[in-house]
């Protein structure tokens, strides 16, 4: 039973890990680079909300600004930031990232201290649902419908639209695309906006689940995500969903087999995760099979 | 007659460097409204990089491209294809994971009117029939032939009044050149100006009103398609004879 429990955990937090996963992939899909800041685009979208939140203004209307607001974020980042190193190399694009990662976690922790800060919560006007012994959190039910409903959204968007499919389009061939009159500027920026709006969807999720947030939030969640989306493989957007729901349940898992007190080796048990899937399947779970890139 | 006309595309000594590496040494030539202009040349010549520099993704150095009397200095990619340039890169470059109707569709991305997309698809099907029939398969799937006159209809659905193409007859057998090159006389005859590169001088030469020959970034040689193909050099050097 202990293990039903972990298991329902394991989806919520893999569930968060998932939305900031299809970011990461999404991005590397188009435009080839890791952006290390992305997690840390999780965390402003955390600040956003709670400072909105706080400034008064009523939740269903704080949350979509916050989500908004991280949007421009991201693809502010990538105007002044990755835009001008596009022609360069890859490592100097990914310094930059790393950069803008360290740049965002140390403004905001001026902006609003390192000291932990409430988030607001809502489960006390959430239902529990009670199977047998076991208490489930809607919010953890609604993390998962969540995720899942915005990655099929996701998925319907890069299949079933004009822009999805030039999105596609450029991932797959850049200078064809341009061939074809796609302004790739703005396809990238495009891809910025999702991708930073899905972190911001996902630090709301955190927020509500896990109640805390600090300047640093970002940090472990991002490399998870990233760890993530190179399970499933990366530039396929079901593969981003599959890699952090798989990496959420196993760390949960081993949380919960770990004596008391190691509970931190669940991390190092993600890191293994991600060295045996660059040593037996570096293309990831999905990599083969379906070549569908974004 | 042709004197008064205004060429569709001039371009004018032209310099196109890859960092240190001059891969254009200056070339200038033009061609003019309702041509087709043969663009001959051994692997290395810099006639992907000519037409690279036409289509606005790479920039020249020195010199510059006038297409209807406005220059392209500065005109991004996609601006170009809206102007009605439009080209058919080497290797063909269709889109592997999507479908040929969805690589068609791109080839409209310019475009703003849904109706008009539909009569150009209609248009390509009916020039294409193998591309109907195969409209909802990954273009991965298609042969080679396929993926080129995929390539060649993907380029027509922007309904350019200039298309440029890149060694269409790459990798093809005799007979599917052969399509290939029939498909392009049938374009031109549609009234659509037509700037060829080619490796192949024989089918490019024959097909040509006029063409140029490029040597290490270097045009040396100008004339009409006949008189290159009689021409001693010419037969030496591109023919093998
Ligand atoms: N990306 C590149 N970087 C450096 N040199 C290049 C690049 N592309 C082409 N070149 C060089 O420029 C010259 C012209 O190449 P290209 O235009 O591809 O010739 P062609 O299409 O006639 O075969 C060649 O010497 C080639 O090696
Ligand atoms: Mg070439």
């Amino acid at each position: 039973m202990l293990f039903f429990v972990q298991l329902i955990n394991g989806l919520q937090l893999g569930a968060i890990y998932a939305l900031v996963a299809l970011g990461y992939t999404m991005v590397y899909g188009i435009v080839k680079l890791i952006n290390f800041a992305h997690g840390d685009l999780m965390m402003v979208g955390a600040y956003l909300s709670l400072f909105l939140y706080s400034s008064g203004l009523p939740l269903y209307f704080a949350l979509p600004l916050a989500i908004v607001a991280t949007s421009l974020t991201g693809v502010l980042i990538e105007r002044v930031a990755y835009r001008p190193l596009r022609n360069a190399s890859r490592l100097s694009a990914l310094i930059t990232a790393i950069g803008i990662s360290l740049l965002l976690q140390n403004a905001f922790m001026i902006l609003f201290s390192s000291t932990p800060r409430r988030f607001p919560s809502v489960s006390e006007q959430l239902p529990v649902f009670v199977i047998g012994t076991n208490r489930i959190s809607f919010m953890a039910v609604l993390t998962v419908l969540f995720a899942v409903g915005l990655m099929l959204l996701l998925t319907a968007f890069v299949h079933g639209t004009r822009m999805g499919k030039a999105m596609r389009a450029v991932s797959e061939d850049m200078r064809a695309a341009q061939l074809m009159g796609i302004n790739v500027n703005r396809i990238i920026s495009l891809t910025f906006a999702i991708g930073s709006a899905l972190a911001a969807f996902a630090a709301i999720l955190y927020g509500f689940s896990f109640q805390q947030i600090d300047p640093y939030m970002g940090a472990m969640p991002g490399i998870k995500a990233f760890i993530a989306a190179v399970l499933g493989g990366i530039g396929i957007l079901p593969g981003a969903m599959l890699g952090g729901f798989l990496l959420g349940i196993i760390e949960s898992l081993t949380k919960a087999v770990m004596p008391a007190g190691y509970t931190q080796l669940a991390d190092a048990v993600v890191f293994l995760v991600l060295i045996l899937v660059l040593l037996f399947k570096p293309s990831g779970l999905l990599g083969q099979t379906t070549r569908e890139k974004v | 007659m042709t004197n008064e006309m205004q060429p569709m595309l001039e371009v004018e000594n032209l310099e196109v460097f890859y960092g240190a590496i001059q891969a254009i040494k200056g070339i200038s030539f033009h061609v003019m409204p309702g041509e087709i202009v043969s663009l001959i040349g051994a692997n290395g010549a810099g006639k992907t990089t000519c037409l690279q520099t036409i289509s606005g993704l790479l920039h020249a150095r020195v010199g510059d491209i006038r297409y209807e009397g406005q220059s392209l200095k500065r005109v991004p990619p996609h601006r170009i294809v809206e102007m009605g340039l439009a080209q058919v890169p080497e290797g063909r470059r269709v889109f592997t994971e999507l479908s040929v109707e969805d690589n068609l569709a791109m080839g409209a991305y310019t475009l703003s009117d849904r109706s008009r997309e539909a009569a150009l698809l209609e248009e390509q099907f009916r020039h294409f029939p193998r591309l109907r029939e195969r409209r909802d398969q990954r273009a991965g799937t298609l042969s080679g032939g396929e993926q080129q006159m995929l390539a060649i209809a993907r380029a027509m659905m922007s309904a350019p009044r200039l298309l440029l193409l890149d060694e269409p007859s790459m990798g093809l057998s005799p007979v599917l050149t052969r399509e290939i090159f029939l498909t392009i006389r049938e374009l031109a005859k549609q009234g659509i100006t037509i700037l060829l590169v080619e490796q192949n001088a024989a089918v490019a030469l024959r097909l040509a009103d006029r063409a140029y020959v490029l040597e290490s970034g270097r045009l040396v040689m100008a004339g009409s398609g006949r008189e290159l193909l009689r021409d001693e050099r010419i037969r030496e050097a591109y023919l093998g004879e």
